[in-house]
């Protein structure tokens, strides 16, 4: 295990972590936050969020890191104290974003007043519970799916100074469509980039999940694909031309293939939307951003190709998917012989730029 | 050097045990089938210690959908990644020749178990 940086001890590396999942340890955890017509549901007539996803991994702790159980038993990335130690704290990072994992608000399907008002309370527990108590925690706005109340709720939220992003998850549709323009228009129209991270019914070409876990996570890049080939062809970006978006966990090798592929349908079919001004390679450079986790235990060699071919250097952000099996440290991400700047981007300065912070 | 880690007894009970000997992490493991091995203590992938993961038994089959039990590997999984080590060898079961775990001699002497370093 790495070993704490004493507070004393300047920083040897800027850190800034954009996918951090903290979680409620039960829905009870939202009640404080619910009117009186959604708390019933819970407390009087066993409402439990849908659980879609049909796999469960032969490990202790399952979808979490083994070591990430808080000591009273519940669940992991639900108590601050222990996410402190553990990553805050002993890797010194400056700041850290808080993805969630209740985007089962966003993306389910029926019952929309409830799902606004069970975002709403996400939203209000993860102010008083996490971003009160540690300044280097920064959060995303969860957001019902219809877009008048998902504008409603980032109206709501985004003067919080610590919440600097509009969480999207990946579901089943795809958020480039004109129906979803007024939540980007509400997110530009606050400064807030927007992140996109898979759902737990994320699907993709051949067949909803497939039959196994390891099939479907090695799919997740096909619905992030889907993403973005969406926002880029409804024009997004060209009615928002600086909003940022970034596509949290769903790898980056992909991307400078996506690049060149839409580049050249781009040529030909250009006519269908004309309302794309510009290259699609140019929209994935200026408003399109990556993370690094999953890492995929690229060489240095294999890395650098990517960069040369994505031709820039401020797509990337680190990320370390904390408390999920998969979380990749600071420290064991990168290889090693890569150009110190690169490293400097990729481990904080894209993220601040993207964030839009200091 | 050999080195006295514990009683026996003590492993029948917890199965695995962490401990540094010489300034290095080893952690030490009680068989299914009572014999005792010890691999360095970090993943060699990230670095955790292998002894915050599980001990399993490892799991086979040939065709679609098939699973058997192999009586004879028990796996030590890695807290974060899941990579899987045999206990008795340090190799890994996805590339035995390329990732492996270093491993240290065991004996077991009137009840105590030595590692030798």
């Amino acid at each position: 295990m790495s070993t704490p940086n004493p507070a004393s001890a300047p920083r040897t590396q800027r850190l800034i972590d954009t996918d951090i999942h903290h979680e409620i340890r039960s829905t009870r955890d939202l009640l404080p936050y619910l009117s009186d017509q959604w708390k019933r549901y819970i407390t009087d007539y066993g409402w439990v969020p849908e659980r879609p996803i049909p796999f469960n991994q032969i490990r202790k702790e399952t979808k979490y890191r083994m070591d990430t159980r808080p000591a009273d038993g519940s669940t992991p990335g639900s108590s601050y104290e222990l996410l402190r130690d553990q990553l805050l704290d002993q890797y010194d990072f400056e700041y850290g974003v808080l993805t969630g994992w209740f985007y089962e608000a966003t993306v389910c399907k029926g019952w929309y007043e409830f799902a606004a008002a069970r975002a709403s309370a996400y939203n209000d527990y993860t102010v008083e519970h996490w971003l009160d108590r540690d300044k280097r925690l920064l959060g995303s706005i969860t957001i019902p799916r219809e877009p008048q109340a998902a504008v409603r709720e980032i109206d709501r939220m985004a003067a919080h100074p610590q919440m600097k992003q509009v969480m999207l998850p990946i579901s089943d549709f795809a958020w480039g469509d004109p129906q979803y323009h007024p939540i980007f228009e509400a997110a530009h129209r606050h400064g807030l980039p927007v992140a996109m991270h898979l759902s737990a019914i994320i699907t993709a070409q051949g067949g909803d999940f497939l039959r196994y876990y390891v099939a479907w996570r090695s799919l997740h890049p096909q619905a992030y694909m889907t993403q973005t080939i969406s926002l880029i062809t409804n024009g997004v970006f060209d009615k928002f031309p600086d909003l940022k978006v970034s596509l949290v966990e769903g790898g980056f090798e992909w991307v400078p293939f996506m690049m060149h592929r839409m580049d050249s349908a781009y040529k030909a079919l250009r006519q269908e939307t004309p309302w794309v001004k510009r290259m699609p390679s140019d929209y994935f450079r200026d408003n399109l951003r990556f993370t690094t986790q999953p890492w995929d235990d690229l060489t240095a060699e294999q890395f650098m190709s990517i960069i040369g071919l994505m031709e820039s250097e401020d797509m990337i952000m680190y990320a370390s998917d904390y408390p999920h099996w998969d979380f990749d440290s600071p420290h064991r991400t990168l290889p090693a012989k890569i150009p110190e700047t690169l490293r400097q981007k990729i481990m904080h300065q894209n993220a601040r730029d993207f964030l839009r912070l200091p | 050097m050999k080195h006295r880690v514990c009683r026996y007894e003590a492993l029948e009970q917890t199965g695995k045990l962490a401990l540094q000997l010489d300034h290095k992490p080893v952690v030490v493991i009680r068989a299914h089938d009572g014999t005792v091995h010890a691999l360095r203590d970090v993943c060699p992938h990230k670095g955790p210690c292998l002894s915050a993961g599980m001990i399993d038994r490892n799991c086979t089959g040939d065709t679609t959908g098939e699973y058997q039990f192999d009586p004879d590997t028990e796996v030590l999984r890695c807290p974060w990644h899941s990579w899987e080590f045999d206990i008795r060898t340090g190799r890994s079961l996805f590339a035995p020749e390329k990732v492996r775990v270093k491993t240290y001699p065991v004996t077991i002497e009137d009840g105590d178990v030595f590692v030798d370093l």
